[in-house]
């Protein structure tokens, strides 16, 4: 049974540096790579190679360099006594070779992508596809690099001109960097254009790989179609998408800086001292962010707190064996609501045992008597417990030296209250 | 009270400070020092019943902060862009400190300052009236001010790359949130109803520029001094 291959678990086992060396080590690789590439070459060519990069190292390291190299990167022929530079090496320097080269050049990309597809077309057309993969591998897979590669070349060089256009922004020469840029910009301008009658061609080779789908024998490869389609769709379309993006906004920038010129002064300043507080602050541990010198970041000043009001409760003064209680209020609007609904129930109920005690005194003041828990019923129904109670508080008070009270003391039951009768008249000599 | 006013008479007094018999004096006096003594901008479109009060009392009130607690009740804009707050800065007696209990204050921090300046500059000099959210602020430097990003992703993200990722973008998110919540509390924005993401730029943000005037106006001197010195 097969097992798979896990490149993870196999990277972290193998020796991941001597397959991915450091700079002093892969340099010679690429001056050897350079110099000889297929050819074979001497020890004493390997340590020019590694003294050119650094010329203080001695001999011992250099033969401890050649040692770590000969893992994967240089194959020594013992007998001949010579090297030469192993696959992976050559691998490894045409990539890296590859990334850096900068020559997009559209009518390239165009034949590659004819290619393609003229030899696609003609396997498709065959009435078998046995070397539909073959073509796969061997044509497509290997000129599939060089597309992508060529378009992350444009896509560097347009973002080169926005940030030499950004560059030279800054030192105010208006003619000459409009003439500059734009000589660079009709150049991108028709690699574009060119890259559009790619992109048609493109579109080809995805609808013949397309068209494959309907064939039974193209059941077998449905990746492979699959990774066709992704190389247009993705690679393709998606790449010029984002290069044709950055060239939209070259004018933007253009535009801005017209703007610019022509702006008022203070806005024109405003931009200068932004940028000149952007690129000379400093970032700092607890400040955060300190500006250069001579320009105070101290000027706002912005409270942190809310004050803070210590309120004593009324009722707490009048209880002197309990601790007075203090409650620290802040401002904020929820509270302050909060103690005004609260202020205004409390005036309802100190207004309603007023009416009540009012109206009782004038009924007493008329019939000379009154039965209490009459009221008491009522007051209950209407206002609550609370205020029955405080009103009966207030008559006892308010009676309890002129008036004869006569309290018995069995009590009536109110729903799930037992009260005391409570009879209130005027004296004899004040009734008269 | 300072000294002149001693000599006043009753009736003086009462015109300086006439402020306080006005009908609405008891409702409103306590919640606008609050908001000026925070540090607040006070304007038409947050504060509107704190504004008309201030607006129709503003000589009597000047009296009042600047008698009591020696700060000058200032004022910028016009008619109703026109925004109140006490200058802290420009009073310079030893007393400001414990009459305008400066001790509870802390200055607005230069990373909020920078964001400050930048949104001034697109809202008010550029005109981008789009600007209503931190989203559409990171969506703004990463479009039309790319070159502003790199530099603020080093001071806020402290990250020194063009690239940038998911994390330090949440980095720079939470720094522009700090910072407009305290525009917020200053009065330079307010956040649109029943939204917390949503706000709108008021007049009194554009006050940032006027406090570094004087540089903005200068920066060709401070750009050679530092260009020296560097």
């Amino acid at each position: 049974m097969e097992i798979e291959f896990n490149f993870w678990e196999a990277i972290q086992s193998a020796k991941y540096s001597e397959l991915i060396p450091t700079r002093s080590d892969i340099l010679p690789i690429v001056k050897l790579y350079q110099a000889y590439q297929d050819e074979i070459f001497e020890e004493k060519h390997i340590i020019q190679a590694i003294q050119s990069v650094n010329p203080n190292v001695n001999l011992s390291t250099c033969d401890a360099i050649n040692l770590r190299l000969q893992k994967y990167f240089l194959i020594r022929n013992t007998h001949r006594q010579n090297y030469c530079l192993s696959q992976y090496a050559k691998d490894f320097c045409w990539l890296v070779q590859q990334r850096l080269r900068n020559d997009f050049d559209a009518s390239e990309l165009e034949k590659l992508i004819g290619l393609l597809f003229s030899t696609l077309e003609k396997e498709i057309q065959k009435e078998d596809l046995s070397n539909f993969l073959s073509w796969k591998e061997n044509i497509f897979d290997k000129n599939k690099l060089e597309a992508i590669r060529q378009l992350e070349s444009l896509d560097r060089k347009v973002k080169d001109i926005a940030n030499e256009l950004s560059n030279q922004l800054k030192n105010v020469n208006v003619s000459t960097i409009v003439e500059n840029i734009d000589n660079q910009l009709d150049v991108v301008r028709k690699q574009i254009e060119l890259l559009n009658n790619v992109l048609k061609k493109a579109d080809n080779i995805r609808a013949l790989v397309s068209q494959l789908r309907n064939r039974e024998d193209a059941f077998n490869y449905t990746n492979e179609i699959v990774q066709i389609q992704r190389f247009v769709d993705k690679d393709m379309r998606e790449r010029v998408g984002n290069i044709e993006e950055q060239m939209d906004k070259i004018p933007i920038q253009i535009r801005y800086f017209f703007n610019f010129m022509v702006r008022p002064d203070f806005d024109r300043n405003t931009e200068r001292f932004i940028k000149l507080l952007l690129t000379n602050s400093k970032s700092t541990n607890k400040a955060g962010i300190s500006f250069p010198d001579g320009i105070d970041c101290n000027e706002i000043p912005i409270s942190i707190t809310k004050p803070k009001f210590l309120i004593l409760k009324k009722d707490a003064l009048v209880i002197p064996k309990k601790r007075i209680k203090s409650e620290s209020h802040t401002t904020g609007e929820e509270d302050q609501n909060g103690r005004i609904a609260q202020a205004e129930r409390r005036d309802l109920v100190k207004n309603s045992i007023k009416l009540w005690v009012e109206r009782i005194s004038d009924d007493l003041i008329k019939d000379k008597t009154i039965h209490f828990q009459d009221y008491f019923n009522e007051i209950v129904k209407k206002d609550g417990i609370k205020v029955a109670i405080r009103v009966s508080a207030k008559l006892l008070k308010k009676y309890s030296e002129n008036h004869e009270i006569q309290i018995q003391h069995n009590l009536h039951q109110y729903n799930r209250y037992g009260v005391w009768q409570m009879k209130i008249q005027q004296r004899e000599k004040e009734k008269n | 009270m300072a000294n002149e006013n001693s000599t006043k008479g009753e009736g003086e007094e009462l015109e300086r400070y006439d402020f306080l018999i006005h009908a609405d004096a008891k409702k409103l006096f306590a919640k606008l020092d609050l908001e000026l003594r925070n540090g607040s901008h006070v304007n038409f479109y947050k504060h509107e019943r704190l504004w008309k009060f201030l607006n129709r009392n503003y000589e009597s009130l000047k009296f009042f902060y600047g008698d009591f607690y020696e700060v000058i009740l200032d004022m910028g804009g016009n008619d109703q862009e026109r925004y109140y707050f006490l200058d802290f800065k420009e009073s310079e007696t030893s007393t400001i400190t414990e009459r305008g209990n400066l001790q509870s204050y802390d200055y607005l921090r230069g990373g909020s300052i920078l964001i400050g300046l930048f949104i001034c500059y697109v809202y008010f000099a550029d005109r981008k009236f789009s600007l209503n959210s931190s989203a559409t602020l990171i969506s703004l430097l990463q479009t039309d001010y790319e070159e502003y990003k790199k530099d603020f992703y080093r001071l806020l993200a402290s990250l020194n790359k063009e690239e940038s990722t998911d994390f330090n973008d949440r980095k720079l998110v939470t720094w522009i949130n700090k910072a407009l919540k305290e525009f917020e509390q200053l009065g330079w924005i307010m956040y649109n109803d029943n939204s917390e993401t949503e706000f709108r730029i008021l007049p009194a943000m554009d006050r940032l520029r006027i406090i570094y005037a004087q540089q903005i106006d200068n920066i060709g001197e401070l750009l050679a001094k530092i260009e020296n010195n560097g």
